[in-house]
């Protein structure tokens, strides 16, 4: 509590900026400054966030998630003027909020196109990317303890979404990302305050009767990511009725990112090498994924994602200044998972292991290797269960070169990734009196497995 | 009535709200690994590094003010050892970097804020110096009610805990 009333201050209070030539120069770490990667990643852990919100039909959703790249080496020039290669800790943390209030009942028959209920609800998600060194203090018979400091540019992306959804037609989505970048002081200290580059974008994401969804990301008034995906289950469903159980689920998608725009964190030039004082051009990169997941015996998860690449433009290599040889494949991955607690009503127990495989040219300029394809794999435990009443959830993930974190920042190649992630779903009509219960489970085709075996239990 | 549950349920959304933003996740990281959070002042004179502080630590349980100096010259990155504190957790000479230890009762005044140490022994080069904050921890009565540990050489030694920690600031001692 007392440390929490230290950070309350540091949230309010202003620190002045210094500079003091006793401290150490500053190498940047590159892709970081990638604010449409960021963008992204952001808008994508909020569409994530909010398919486990309809998925279990929650109202009020907590979770908080802490990431920790331990030994991640950055060349530094210390006082002396030495350059050295100094082990950092690269942290990412998440954090997200999200209210939704029911209007109306939930449909529990009728057609299929009948009106059901009503939702409208508020989203805060974030997303902290930074360095940090620790330090060891050695206080002599008190012991020893450890310290952080901040290093280098650290990197705040928020979203502030409202959201409408109408059952069964879809929902909408609409919101602000805040880019936001701040200079540590010298000393290892960070005001919240010293903004020295703070960008808006905007995000439009849209769902069509559940099996077309769209998603847009907007900076200066154009489109800068642009994404539909279409779950071939619920529109074969949609029309000719529910697929049998053994059919995985598919999503196939498109994106567009504005990937390439000549930036120094840039691994290839745009159609010409630059020099400073030339002209940025932009090219896009185009992704076309498969994505299918199954669930076999209610306990055998199992999934595989395929994602093809093309590229606008003539791409080229900083380092050889040759033309880039694109790979058609941009990521492969597959993972399985089983669940021990699947006997137990909305409880599980899931270790996972997963192989991915990642192509990308920034791949050769952060990897040991010069090559542009990277391997890896994850493993990860995931528990779940409803306690009193609410969801509560942990998960523990390590990754070596796994797709999805190289996909987030490609900086992390060749380096172990620690994770800790911990959800807690609240029943909102505890909370503020609810015109719904939060776990009042609609059957639809895609959740009526889940929704037999928990309905026993999530009744009031 | 319901004004009072309107407003305890906006303070719950928006406290939860500010948690969960980029900046309230990052705050609690920063918890987690005793994040620097406030900054400090130290100059040299005449053999004397003075180190000056404006942080005022919460009152309830503060158990003091501690120094720290790094062991290596020119390396902003080498670890620190105490010099300074209310209690003596070191006794003679710290070496390196070869002050003396300083045991000074008035570090554990919530007005104290400057401290002067001794560093004309000190090899030649840049050393980089931190402030703690050190909190003694609560410790439960036989009714159930809590009470920090009382002040003393073995409490501070066993049951203070660094709560904050300042960031560092570089001097060139000649």
């Amino acid at each position: 509590m007392r440390r929490l009333l230290t950070v309350a201050p540091l949230l309010l209070c202003f620190i002045s900026y210094t500079t003091d030539s006793l401290f150490a120069a500053v190498y940047e770490a590159s892709t970081l400054h990638n604010a449409v990667t960021r963008s992204e990643n952001v808008q994508s852990l909020f569409r994530d966030r909010w398919s486990l919100i309809q998925e279990n039909n929650w109202n009020l959703d907590f979770f908080g998630r802490i990431n920790w790249v331990p030994d991640f080496q950055v060349y530094d020039v210390d006082a002396s003027g030495d350059k050295t290669a100094v082990n950092m800790r690269l942290i990412r943390t998440y954090g997200g909020f999200t209210y939704l209030h029911n209007f109306g009942k939930e449909k529990t028959g009728g057609g299929m196109l009948e009106p059901g209920r009503i939702r409208a609800g508020l989203t805060t998600i974030g997303y902290h990317y930074g360095l940090t060194r620790s330090v060891e203090i050695d206080r002599g018979s008190a012991g020893n303890d450890t310290v952080t400091d901040y290093k280098y540019t650290q990197f705040f992306d928020d979203i502030f979404a409202a959201s409408f959804v109408w059952e069964p037609y879809g929902y909408f989505h609409g919101g602000v990302i805040v880019n936001n970048q701040i200079e540590p002081n010298d000393d290892g200290t960070m005001s919240y305050f010293n903004s020295n580059g703070l960008e808006a974008r905007y995000f439009i994401n849209f769902n069509i009767l559940f099996f077309l969804d769209s998603n847009m990301i907007f900076d200066d008034g154009s489109v800068e990511t642009m994404e539909i995906q279409v779950n071939a289950n619920m529109l074969y469903g949609f029309f000719a009725g529910p697929l049998h159980p053994l059919v995985p689920e598919t999503t196939v998608g498109f994106k567009m990112i504005g990937a390439y725009n000549d930036e120094p964190y840039d691994a290839v030039w745009v159609n010409t090498v630059k020099t400073v004082t030339d002209n940025k051009e932009s090219a896009h990169l185009f992704l076309y994924s498969l994505d299918l997941k199954e669930k076999l015996f209610n306990r055998l998860y199992l999934e595989t994602y395929l994602e093809f690449q093309s590229h606008s433009g003539t791409l080229i290599d900083k380092r050889t200044e040759e033309k880039l040889s694109f790979s058609p494949v941009r990521t492969f991955s597959c993972s399985l998972g089983y669940d021990f607690f699947h006997e137990y009503p909305r409880s599980q127990l899931i270790p996972k292991i997963g192989y991915s495989s990642f192509w990308d040219p920034a791949v050769a300029v952060h990897g040991e290797s010069t090559q542009y394809r990277a391997h890896g794999m994850f493993f990860s435990l995931y528990f779940h269960s409803l306690i009193m009443g609410n969801d509560i959830s942990a998960e523990f993930r390590t990754s070596y070169n796994d797709a999805r974190e190289l996909n987030k920042l490609v900086e992390t190649v060749d380096k172990v990734n620690l994770e800790v992630q911990l959800t807690y779903s609240f029943d909102s009509s505890k909370v503020f009196k609810d015109t719904g219960g939060p776990f009042d489970k609609e059957v639809t085709p895609d959740n009526s497995e889940e929704t037999a075996k928990e309905s026993p239990e999530v009744q009031p | 009535m319901k004004g009072p549950r309107i407003i305890t349920s906006l303070s719950f959304t928006v406290a939860l709200c500010m948690l969960s933003c980029s900046y309230g996740m990052d705050a609690l990281e920063g918890l987690i690994t005793k994040r620097a959070s406030f900054s400090i002042e130290a100059e040299y004179s005449g053999g004397f590094v003075t180190v000056t502080w404006d942080e005022s630590p919460s009152t309830s349980c503060f158990a003091g003010n501690e120094i720290y100096m790094t062991t290596e010259p020119d390396n902003e990155y080498s670890n620190y050892v105490v010099i300074a504190a209310p209690y003596a957790l070191d006794s003679g000479i710290v070496f390196p970097p070869n002050v003396p230890f300083i045991e000074n009762l008035a570090l554990s005044n919530l007005g104290f804020h400057s401290i002067a140490v001794n560093v004309s022994s000190v090899p030649t080069g840049i050393y980089y110096f931190r402030v703690g904050q050190v909190f003694y921890e609560e410790e439960k009565l036989p009714d159930g009610s809590k009470q920090c540990y009382t002040d003393g050489q073995f409490n501070y030694e066993d049951h203070a805990t660094l709560d904050a920690v300042s960031g560092y600031r570089g001097v060139a001692i000649p």
